[in-house]
């Protein structure tokens, strides 16, 4: 099948109006499927990291949401480790006026703002909230460890 | 109608060899043609209309069967095929809309829409559509979009791409202009 103008438009904004912090570049032999690097936001644990995220869209795209997972390790109540993430607009909030663009600003944003209360990586979630310094020293050494650019 | 040879400039005979190399790919005209809001277009005048199932549940079943057949030993598809199996048994993806409310639904006239306008699906300004056929959903005034966009999604789903405002919780779209005192609507719909 034809790649849909719907991608083909909004692969020509990535490239052209870039997000700050954010890349995503598709596969040549594959427009569907994206390399991403996500920048850690400033402020957060995760500042100075870059991250690395595989991103597809299904051929009922974008009657259904891009799949997307972490390729990079993160220490994140939402992320498990599998880099699996757990976001509302991934799944049951999906809206097809939704973006590729507007899915990773919110995941960038998800690693500003983590939400213990709706965890994906129990073990990590739980130390979120009994020793939240302690879960951000080790989200922090996680990004020195495996997110340096 | 021009063959797929006259499009690329190929001796006829060259189809043959190039289907030969293509991957088998899962047969999804039924699940497209189940969620397809208009076959007329396609099929002759002669032709009797095919049914087509309206309930999503049958698409997701036909959908299943269609990857069954094109695949075989295949951890993670297996699993999906079984999910989408069970999620058109127990008719979880019946949510959607009848197709009478598609039909309902307020179209906009061409001489109505600016260049600006686009879709916010397809993102595609409607006027490069010679015969734009645009709908408004009843949430908003603004949120409009292609029917051909907005129909596969209200299918499956009963809200507005823009608000998630529930469309079916609402009244049948409002019949196309009425004055305001006309109060008493019949509201026998589903």
């Amino acid at each position: 099948m034809a790649l849909p103008k719907r991608i083909i438009k909004e692969t020509e904004r990535l490239v052209a109006e870039p997000v700050p912090g954010i890349e995503a570049v598709p596969h040549e032999d594959n427009l569907r499927y994206f390399d991403v690097s996500i920048h850690g936001p400033a402020q957060s644990p995760y500042e100075g990291g870059v991250f690395k995220l595989e991103l597809f869209l299904p051929e009922d795209y974008p009657m259904t949401p891009p799949k997307i997972r972490f390729l990079t390790k993160i220490y994140h109540p939402n992320i498990d480790r599998l880099g699996r993430i757990c976001l509302d607009v991934l799944k049951a909030n999906w809206s097809p006026a939704l973006q590729i663009r507007t899915i990773l600003l919110s995941i960038q944003a998800l690693l500003g703002a983590p939400n213990p209360d709706d965890p994906l990586a129990n073990d990590v979630a739980q130390r979120w909230k009994e020793d939240e310094p302690g879960a951000i020293a080790t989200a922090r050494e996680w990004t020195q460890k495996h997110a340096a650019p | 109608m021009a063959t797929y040879e006259d499009d690329h400039n190929l001796p006829a005979s060259s189809t043959s060899q190039k289907t030969a190399y293509r991957r088998p790919r899962p047969d999804l005209s039924h699940f497209f043609s189940s969620l397809s809001i208009n076959q007329s277009s396609t099929t002759l005048p002669s032709t009797p209309q095919q049914p087509i199932p309206q309930v999503p549940s049958e698409a997701f079943t036909n959908l299943a069967r269609a990857w069954q057949e094109s695949l075989e030993g295949h951890e993670i598809i297996e699993s999906l095929i079984e999910q989408l199996f069970e999620e058109g048994k127990e008719g979880k993806g019946g949510k959607g809309v009848s197709q009478e409310f598609l039909d309902g639904l307020e179209r906009i006239p061409k001489k109505e829409l600016v260049e600006a306008d686009i879709c916010p699906i397809c993102n595609t300004p409607f006027l490069l559509d010679e015969y734009p056929l645009v709908v408004r959903l009843p949430c908003h005034k603004s949120h409009v979009f292609d029917l051909e966009c907005i129909s596969p999604w209200l299918k499956l789903h009963t809200t507005c791409p823009l608000d998630r405002i529930d469309i079916a919780k609402k009244k049948t779209p409002p019949p196309p202009p009425v004055d305001e005192e006309e109060e008493e609507w019949d509201d026998n719909y589903g």
